[in-house]
């Protein structure tokens, strides 16, 4: 498959995963009753990350896969995949919003820094991410969430 | 990070505030707010006779204000405790439960509208208001006699996880349990006998952190916060949130 058309696959998938999910899938294909991580879409595998605390509380969410024996991506690459959340609308368009509408300042952009630099680690993302302190507890936020992925 | 119909909201928004004359969603609700609480119960057979727990769960849907979004929702449970002979406890789950209610009674579903969407809010207001009850098809008792014929993921499944702990203070010792086999967990003489959900207009329930007094504020950390990122054990993958979820505490 396409490297860009299975990177637009997973953008979406994320939506259909655990809280606030937007569809509910049956067993055999995604969370009810069903665990997230280890689940496979094509060769992609869901990997075990905890939320940063304070994602639900912003209405973050994400997910990363392992795309080893995926067309196109290499052994050991990994795609993160952030969403907001329908549940709890006002606590998304607070904090995350402003980061989809291009405006640095949102606790979903602290987020997402402290999810990639777990997925990730910090030496391999761009420096400013890399540098940025995150409160301890990332319900306050400062930077952009805008959706973007990281391989390495 | 946008939700999803948020992000259809943006797409949509300018086109729907030059005036189509619709209230939010367009589905001509007269209510633009609706709370279901329902009290989700257990039964165990057990050889010292049934037990059972129950707490009291709340959904809420509201109309958004403006195009963004046509709906904003909550939820609030925390998990089933049954307490069983020698010291047991079963949990029954919030793991994915926050929008299960209306997929409890699609009966009470409204008219589709011209455009074939029907009102979350007015489905959730008649569940709130009907006073219903119902046994869910979690147990080989109560599933359909269709269920048989399919195959397994060709089922509706909305039933709530089941698990217990080895030690209780202990959250990294949590266990799947069987809803179809609870002697592999508990011995010879136990079986789930049945999963009720009764619309009630009591509280919901709250004190679930006085049995598991681990448990986080926090809804995101797994029960094993130390595990790898190819760890997929249940203590591993469940999280503290999947014991309580919305502010009950």
């Amino acid at each position: 498959m396409n490297r860009d058309l299975f990177l637009a696959i997973l953008s979406m998938d994320s939506y259909n995963r655990r809280y606030g999910q937007g569809v509910i899938l049956n067993q055999g294909d995604s969370t009810t009753n069903q665990n997230e991580a280890g689940r496979q879409l094509g060769r992609a595998t869901i990997l075990n990350f905890d939320l940063p605390q304070g994602s639900v509380a912003a209405g973050f969410y994400a997910l990363a896969y392992d795309m080893t024996g995926v067309s196109g991506f290499a052994a050991g690459e990994r795609v993160i995949s952030y969403r907001g959340s329908d549940e709890g609308r006002a606590r998304d368009i607070i904090n995350g919003y402003p980061a989809a509408l291009g405006w640095p300042l949102s606790a979903q952009g602290n987020l997402a820094i402290a999810f990639a630099r777990a997925v990730a680690g910090a030496d391999v993302l761009p420096a400013l991410f890399k540098a940025w302190p995150l409160p301890e507890d990332s319900n306050a936020g400062r930077l952009s969430g805008r959706q973007w992925r990281n391989a390495r | 990070m946008i939700g999803r119909s948020g992000f259809a909201g943006v797409m949509l928004g300018a086109s729907m505030l030059v005036g189509c004359g619709q209230d939010g969603d367009g589905m001509g609700s007269s209510s633009r707010s609706a709370e279901a609480r329902y009290r989700m119960s257990v039964e165990v057979a057990t050889p010292e006779g049934t037990k059972s727990g129950s707490s009291v769960w709340s959904r809420v849907i509201r109309k958004s204000i403006g195009p963004i979004s046509p709906y904003n929702a909550s939820f609030k449970a925390e998990a089933v405790a049954i307490d069983l002979p020698g010291g047991r406890t079963l949990f029954m789950l919030v793991k994915d439960q926050e929008g299960m209610v209306d997929a409890y009674f699609p009966e009470l579903a409204p008219e589709a509208d011209e455009s074939g969407e029907q009102s979350r809010v007015e489905h959730v207001s008649a569940i709130g208001s009907s006073g219903a009850s119902k046994v869910l098809p979690c147990t080989p008792e109560a599933k359909p006699a269709w269920a048989g014929i399919l195959r397994d993921s060709q089922m509706p499944n909305y039933c709530p996880m089941l698990v217990t702990f080895k030690d209780i203070t202990d959250p990294t010792s949590v266990q799947r349990v069987n809803p179809d086999d609870l002697a592999a967990s508990f011995g010879k003489g136990y079986r789930l006998k049945a999963i009720t959900v009764q619309v009630t207009d009591a509280p919901v329930t709250v004190g679930i952190q006085k049995r598991l007094g681990w448990l986080s504020p926090h809804p995101e950390p797994s029960l094993n916060p130390k595990h790898g990122p190819m760890d997929f054990s249940v203590s591993a993958t469940f999280t503290h949130g999947d014991f309580r979820r919305g502010a009950t505490q």
